[in-house]
């Protein structure tokens, strides 16, 4: 179960990562890192 | 910050259509924190200002565009999971006009008045980087590839005002792909409506 729920946020981390990386859109709000 | 408003809005609507995240948790996800090394890697070069791009040969750029390879890599390892192909194709989009432009992402200084947010622009001058973003200031007439640069606006009157490109809208696509595809039901249940073979996307 513990295993699991690791498996699960290390996907959602990773994926979140891979696109917002991927992605060149200028930040709204004048703040943030442009992904 | 509208990619991660887009994977928020893809799993909700993946959890109202009866998905689960225990679901994810049997997808066979590889060497997912090369991913978040390269956004690491990405924020250290993003929130360290400079004047202007300096070319594809600074070493700045050259990390940034690195960074891209390590993310071209995570693409490959795992192309055969629902929507990576898409995610990659939104990728090398981005990255095919950041070459064409010394490095960076090059957007018009009429879009970035639009969105409301020309106060990012260090200065008014051609090749300016925009605070906090992987921006340069760059007229429609000097940008190389202009079709792929940041040319979309959500204008300032509306929530979430930005710029982006048709490689974010791909981005977009895919994580959205990817999440009602491993967020939805489980291979078991899937199996015993089907009665197809154990999905090899997913660990047994």
């Amino acid at each position: 179960m513990k295993k699991t729920y690791y498996t699960i946020v290390y996907i959602v981390l990773s994926l979140t990562a891979l696109v917002m990386a991927s992605g060149a859109p200028v930040a709204f709000g004048g703040s943030g890192t442009g992904g | 910050m509208i990619l991660l408003v887009a994977v928020i809005f893809s799993i909700a609507i993946a959890l109202i259509r009866g998905g689960s995240f225990n679901n994810l948790g049997q997808v066979k996800f590889r060497y997912g924190w090369l991913a978040i090394l390269a956004f690491a890697l990405q924020a250290v070069i993003i929130w360290a200002p400079l004047e202007s791009g300096n070319g594809l040969t600074h070493p700045r750029t050259l990390l940034l565009l690195g960074s891209y390879g390590i993310l071209v890599a995570v693409v490959l390892l795992n192309r055969k999971l629902a929507g990576i192909i898409i995610i990659g194709l939104g990728l090398l989009l981005n990255l095919t006009v950041m070459v064409a432009n010394d490095g960076f992402m090059p957007v018009d200084s009429s879009v970035l008045r639009t969105a409301g947010l020309e106060e990012l622009a260090l200065s008014d001058e051609t090749g300016s980087r925009l605070t906090s973003t992987k921006d340069i200031l760059l007229p429609r007439e000097q940008t190389n590839l202009w079709v792929l640069s940041d040319i979309f606006v959500i204008p300032a009157n509306w929530p979430l005002s930005t710029i982006f490109s048709i490689g974010d809208v791909f981005l977009a696509i895919g994580v959205f792909v990817f999440l009602q595809r491993y967020l939805s039901k489980s291979p078991a249940m899937q199996n015993s409506e089907q009665t197809s073979p154990v999905d090899p996307d997913f660990e047994e």
